[in-house]
């Protein structure tokens, strides 16, 4: 077995480790003059990676029950992002330390003077707030670290049964993450607005979760690919890539068109609200932004064969749809904690970019780290030769 | 076959060894064979009901709407219900075929084309249904945007009514195409081996001249691969539409932005309990168990688990909103449900559609038939239900209490809901009477899935080196 | 006017595509392979390219997207805008339902019809070129002259390598 190899980083490792030290820098100058921003920007980058890494055990375990077997060329790519998983989870639990600049509802006042808080109050209460988070953090960071162990021991004893136990926790893991994860979506972001409702919140994040792993496994493989670590992954496998980077990011469209569409027609104040704030002023240009970035040019750009199947597109747009993600959050998050924001010419700040940089540096190295841990073929997996005549 | 290499864990999805005359023989005897007295006694139930559905929409036509049991307060009843309840079942004949197909799920090849079949009869139901339920059906017309005397008065548009005219429309064309389509190499097959005149000429003219040539197979599949990736998203909208002919208005327990993927959730899940329905009836008659296989069951029944799970993920959503939101009329519209007068029909559904399937985390259960069919017809009961509940309990009891009221169907309104049940079921006994019900070629092509390769010489010994029937070139084909 | 052609009878399809690949390898030319199924690997034997059908498709799909829009546009902003419920006559959003559906429609129909005219099938007495047997158990692989030279000893001696069971010389008329 080969030890700590770098497959993906080589030698840009010390440019990622500025930019995670910048990312930090950046973040405790902003703590200490604008609390606010700063901490909207680490919810926004803390939780589009944490989907990156969570999309990763989501591939997986629908790929193991649904007993696929192309995919296992590629199989520690998307292990590799679930092992990211603890450290993500930790970032979101920080977020517990800055739930007061993010979340009104933490505020006694606040909730003593408006009806609808104080009726939400058994909910939307710190306490019980921290528990979910503890809870949903510690279920999925338990189903990445089961599923990769077997996924290890498969390869070291060839052993169908680790397989077997996959498939099985796999099917438990997906029944539980679509509640687990509407809750956290949710709790994490619709509450930031505490007075806006809309039941799709939870599917249009699980879209969003799906469309992201796509999207971040197609960069990894091609990335590795193009470092000749992984010479197995054929054009067959980048046209499935390509193939349900188009399927979900249309899902995703589906669905928020869904909620745009139903809230637009009933026109109900209590509503709109929502889209008010992210039509006016400035940076409304950003909503519609969005919907290109996660879908219109996907959709155009791999409609295609040629295009799914061309290493070089299918790089750039997963780059596009990722990009076009993190700004998803961005807009469901900035708007509610600081309306105000999308005023300004650009609606996305110097710490929102820093920040981002910084997680993606350092969410770059946790997966080349895990990517070095194991061999980049799953040599045990019983459905490579699938993979491998693919 | 000899291109793929599959993994050891594969297994054959025919499960019995079968030459390629085989299935041909096997798929085409139900329709070369007299039919049975068991068929003509199930067609004569299924008549029958379809005659009792009939004779009373008449009675509704020369009466008028107020045989059926609608009131001001509730103005959408049991009509809506099946409306919803057909167009639902459809969308597993288009999962199967169309979706499947884009997720390289071979072993759809010996249900899609009588999934596809379903996915027919119940669009036709759902499609008659809009316009039984119209007050006044000879104006249907009226529906279309066409150059009119009003001055050209258009339909409105931005009425999500007009989109289900469309969808509905779209997806019956569309289906059909694609099942056609589907059909005609299996045309020509029956066609080659028709005995009498009548029959060659009829399946001649179907199968469009048809001679199985590699240069059209491959556009044929190229455009199969194209129905599959329209049919998909179509599949999708349709469902969507019709949740939007609720969720756009202001009604609580209507007026929700889950709807569109959770009908569609909904509709895949009740589709395909009937497909297993369907299925087991007919593998059972025909002795078909080699071709629709225990896995072709179990991985139906997983289906029914994701889209089961997804539809109590729904329910707990909107239930968990509706006190969420802090909405006073919504949280009613949900107690009302829970507690008021039509809870027996929301916990029913409750029990049908969430703790039911769930029996089918069990492999010893989702594989056993006889677990299976009668939850499909449970799962099936509650999806009914389901659209009851929500059409009616949102509407007896509005935001003014002086317009509270009940709403009980009349005999007439539930004999037309058996109608419905008699057409369907007669559609699909001349189905199996009159097409190969299971996709002759397809299955011809997954034969040599999970087997080792045959290499010895053909067992069956070439009769002549060519038919005696065979004169190339005497049949002319210029345009 | 009539031609001579070389037909070859398998019972395997890999038999057939064998045959296919070596027949091509020593430049016969493929007038076409009949099968009871679609053989996967035989357009790469055949050489045939990808096929142009999906540009139909999306003609007619964007020829439906466009045609709805515009029409509905026109109905209810221009020829005869009615205020219903408050909506905008130009309500874009409540027209993309619509504009989807018809859309798909054409889409799909373009696409068949396409399929029809460029593989000419159509409603007939009887096939234009039917060989016994390949809509039930046999393959047939059709081969032709190449600039004059036919040479059916040597197809035949290389069909029944790659495992032909009978071969054939006709006439068809083309």
């Amino acid at each position: 077995m080969r030890d700590r190899e770098s497959h993906l980083v080589a030698g840009g490792r010390r440019w990622l480790v500025v930019a995670v030290a910048a990312g930090l820098i950046a973040f405790i100058l902003g703590l200490l003059f604008r609390p606010v921003q700063a901490w909207s920007a680490f919810l926004v980058s803390s939780f589009f990676f944490l989907t990156v890494a969570l999309g990763g055990l989501v591939f997986l375990a629908i790929m193991y029950v649904s007993n696929a077997g192309w995919h296992t060329v590629f199989k520690r790519v998307p292990e590799a992002l679930a092992a990211c998983l603890p450290a993500s989870a930790f970032s979101m639990l920080a977020i517990l330390a800055g739930a007061r600049w993010l979340y009104p509802w933490t505020h006694a006042d606040a909730v003593l003077h408006d009806e609808l808080l104080s009726a939400k109050a058994p909910y939307l209460n710190t306490g019980f707030f921290a528990a979910r988070m503890v809870g949903v953090l510690a279920l999925w960071v338990f189903f990445a670290l089961m599923t990769r162990r077997y996924s290890l021991r498969q390869d070291a004893h060839a052993d169908i049964k680790y397989t077997r136990r996959n498939v099985v926790l796999s099917a438990i893991f997906l029944a539980l993450f679509p509640f687990s994860f509407s809750m956290a979506s949710i709790d994490w972001l619709m509450s930031l607005d505490p007075h806006w409702a809309s039941t799709i919140v939870g599917l249009y994040q699980i879209a969003g979760l799906l469309s992201t792993a796509v999207a971040a496994i197609s960069i990894v493989g091609i990335l590795l690919r193009r470092r000749g670590a992984l010479p197995d992954l054929t054009e067959t496998h980048l046209h499935d890539l390509g193939k349900l980077l188009f399927g979900f990011s249309t899902m995703w469209a589906y669905l928020w068109f869904s909620q745009y569409l139903l809230i637009w027609y009933t026109n109900l104040p209590e509503e709109t609200t929502h889209y008010l704030v992210r039509l006016q002023g400035g940076a409304s240009f950003l909503f519609y932004l969005n919907v290109v970035l996660n879908w219109a040019l996907p959709f155009v750009v791999l409609l295609r064969r040629p295009a799914k199947r061309s290493e070089g597109t299918l790089l750039w747009t997963s780059t596009v749809v990722l990009v076009g993600r993190w700004l998803d959050i961005h807009l469901q998050v900035v708007p509610a904690v600081a309306p105000d924001r999308l005023q300004g010419p650009m609606g996305i700040g110097f710490l929102d970019v820093a920040l981002l940089l910084g997680f993606g540096a350092a969410f770059l190295l946790m997966t080349d780290r895990a990517l070095g841990k194991a061999p980049l073929l799953a040599e045990g997996d019983p459905y490579l030769v699938e993979a491998l005549h693919h | 076959m000899s291109r793929v290499r599959l993994s050891a864990l594969r297994e054959p999805l025919v499960t019995a060894e079968r030459s390629l005359a085989q299935v041909t023989d096997e798929v085409c005897a139900p329709i070369e064979r007299r039919p049975n007295t068991r068929w003509w006694l199930a067609l004569l139930g299924a008549a029958s009901a379809l005659c009792f559905g009939l004779v009373c929409y008449i009675r509704t036509l020369s009466t008028g709407l107020g045989v059926w049991g609608l009131n001001n307060t509730v103005g959408w009843g049991v009509d809506i219900t099946n409306f919803v309840f057909w167009i639902g079942i459809g969308h597993a004949g288009t999962l199967i075929s169309a979706i499947l197909f884009l997720f390289r799920q071979q072993w759809r090849t010996s249900v899609n084309r009588a999934a596809e079949a379903m996915t027919i009869f119940a669009v036709t139901c759902a499609g008659l249904d809009v316009i039984v339920h119209m007050g006044r059906p000879w104006l249907a017309f009226w529906t279309l945007p066409y150059p009119n005397t009003r001055g050209s008065l258009w339909v409105n548009f931005r009425s999500p009514l007009i989109w289900d005219v469309f969808a509905v429309s779209t997806y019956f064309t569309i289906s059909l195409v694609f099942w056609y389509v589907g059909l005609l190499p299996d045309l020509a097959t029956v066609r080659d081996r028709a005995k009498g005149r009548i029959r060659k000429l009829v399946f001649s003219l179907l199968s469009l001249g048809w001679n199985g040539s590699h240069r059209t197979w491959s556009r044929y599949e190229t455009v199969y691969l194209l129905l599959a990736g329209l049919a998909t998203p179509l599949v999708l909208s349709v469902h969507s539409i019709v949740s939007m002919d609720f969720a756009t208005s202001l009604l609580p327990g209507w007026h929700t932005t889950i709807f569109p993927p959770y009908f569609v959730a909904g509709a895949v899940f009740s589709g395909f309990a009937m497909v297993l329905t369907l299925m087991l009836i007919v593998r059972a008659v025909l002795g078909w168990q080699h071709l629709i296989t225990t896995r072709h069951l179990e991985n139906m029944a997983k289906i029914m688990i994701v889209t089961g799970g997804i539809m109590a993920l729904a329910y707990a959503t909107e239930l968990f909103t509706a006190w969420y939101s802090g909405n006073a009329y919504e949280l009613f519209t949900f107690r009302n449900r829970m507690s008021g007068p039509y809870a027996w029909a929301y916990w029913t559904m409750v029990g049908c559609n969430v703790l039911a399937p769930q029996l089918l985390w069990f492999k010893k259960l989702r594989t056993s038939p006889i677990v299976l069919f009668p939850l499909s017809l449970v799962i099936n009961v509650g999806m009914w239900l389901e659209r009851f509940v929500i059409i009616v309990t949102s509407l007896h009891r509005d935001f003014v209490p002086s317009n509270w009221t009940m709403y009980w169907p009349t005999w007439v309104e539930l004999g037309i809901t058996i109608g419905w049940f008699g057409l369907f079921f007669t559609l699909f006994l001349l189905f199996t009477r009159a097409l190969p019900m299971v996709s002759i070629a397809e299955v011809k092509s997954v034969l040599d899935y999970g087997r080792e390769p045959r290499r010895e010489p053909a067992s069956v010994p070439w009769p002549a080196p060519i038919a005696p029937e065979f004169v190339a070139g005497s049949q002319e084909g210029a345009v | 006017m009539k031609s001579r052609l070389f037909v070859a009878w398998f019972e395997r399809e890999d038999a057939i595509l064998e045959a296919v690949r070596a027949a091509r390898q020593a430049g016969y030319a493929i007038e076409d392979a009949y099968t009871p199924y679609a053989v996967h690997g035989m357009d790469e034997a055949m050489g045939l390219g990808l096929s142009r059908l999906p540009w139909v498709c999306f003609g007619c799909g964007l020829a439906g997207l466009l045609l709805a829009f515009g029409f509905q546009l026109w109905t209810s902003a221009s020829d005869w805008p009615i205020n219903v419920g408050g909506k905008p006559p130009a309500s874009v959003l409540a027209f993309i339902p619509l504009t989807f559906e018809f859309m798909v429609l054409l889409a799909g129909l373009g696409s068949v019809a396409a399929l029809f005219l460029r593989a000419r099938l159509y409603p007939s007495r009887s096939p234009r070129f039917l060989l016994p047997r390949v809509t039930n158990d046999r393959f047939a692989l059709v081969l032709t002259r190449p600039d004059g030279h036919f040479d059916a000893p040597e197809m035949r001696i290389l069909c029944e390598r790659a495992g032909a069971v009978a071969t054939e010389l006709v006439e068809a008329s083309s």
